[in-house]
């Protein structure tokens, strides 16, 4: 069987840009809004529709801090992020293997 | 999707993985510097007391630790506002050595000076010390020649714990220069291809 159903696959991180936000947050526990655009390659814009689409699926946390007395977003996989990302990379593997 | 889809996927997660970590890659400078303030503070007293030369250690030291947790102290401020990437080893690495620093001061200045600890074992005790932080480091950094380190560390500080005397302070700096300064002085030149390729 080469053909998978892709319907398996998590909508949310199928895609890119969040694919690849979720991929720097495995790497580092924290990130900025600055590092992750940087690292993605992406817009403000795009990636803060993108951010807010994986926080109102509870894959990552949003916290504000202050550093220096300025405000920073600083972003963190939740437990639910980690498992979407795990589930999906098996998925592929297993489609690999077969 | 198919196989090739799935197998760019994982190359894709791969790269992005790779690249983010190659951002937080250790610098060394913790190591240069407090390793180059050791050795230069072992080396003066060395001399101080082959020379025969008056010196308040005491205070003398106290400066020359003061220089190196103010650096300590402006360098973690630094990470903290330039380089919000934080992971989990790089806490735990932080924290080994933060502990190592603060048990190696106690002992400095408060186990000397109160007696309890003997001046002549001071350096095999803090060998003991370097030696487990290093080995906690080496297992984090992943790099193998790194986990020898505290091998060198301990078998330093048998030495000196079975052989006292002012020899030890020469013992000490040297083998801090090539188990400290010289690891540290690897990690930069590590860190520093690191950034020209992510200018690149």
């Amino acid at each position: 069987m080469s053909e998978f159903d892709y319907q398996n696959l998590d909508d949310l991180i199928h895609s890119r840009i969040r694919l690849a936000i979720i991929s720097v947050l495995v790497a580092v526990e924290v990130a900025d809004f600055n590092f992750l655009k940087e690292k993605v390659n992406a817009t403000d814009g795009n990636l803060s529709v993108h951010l807010k689409k994986l926080e109102e699926a509870n894959y990552i946390s949003v916290k504000k801090e202050f550093i220096d007395r300025k405000p920073k977003t600083v972003y963190t996989l939740t437990k639910t992020g980690i498992k979407a990302f795990e589930v999906y990379v098996a998925q592929l593997e297993k489609l690999i293997k077969k | 999707m198919n196989e090739k889809m799935a197998i760019d996927e994982l190359q894709f997660i791969k790269k992005i993985i790779e690249d983010s970590k190659s951002a937080i890659v250790y610098n060394g400078k913790d190591y240069i510097v407090w390793g180059t303030l050791v050795t230069f503070g072992l080396l003066l007293d060395y001399s101080a007391y082959v020379f025969k030369l008056n010196i308040n250690f005491i205070l003398f030291w106290a400066v020359i630790i003061g220089i190196g947790w103010i650096f300590s102290f402006f360098s973690y401020r630094k990470r903290k506002i330039e380089y919000t990437p934080k992971t989990f080893s790089g806490k735990i690495l932080g924290g080994v050595w933060l502990a190592a620093g603060t048990a190696m001061t106690i002992v400095g200045f408060i186990g000397i000076p109160s007696g309890a600890v003997p001046g002549q074992a001071v350096s095999a005790v803090m060998s003991v010390f370097l030696g487990m932080a290093f080995m906690v480091s080496g297992f984090i950094h992943n790099e193998t020649w790194m986990k020898f380190l505290p091998i060198g560390w301990w078998i330093g500080a048998v030495y000196m714990f079975y052989f006292p005397g002012i020899h030890t302070v020469f013992v000490m700096a040297l083998m801090l220069f090539c188990f400290q300064v010289i690891p540290g002085t690897y990690f930069y030149q590590k860190y520093k291809k690191e950034i020209e390729k992510n200018h690149e």
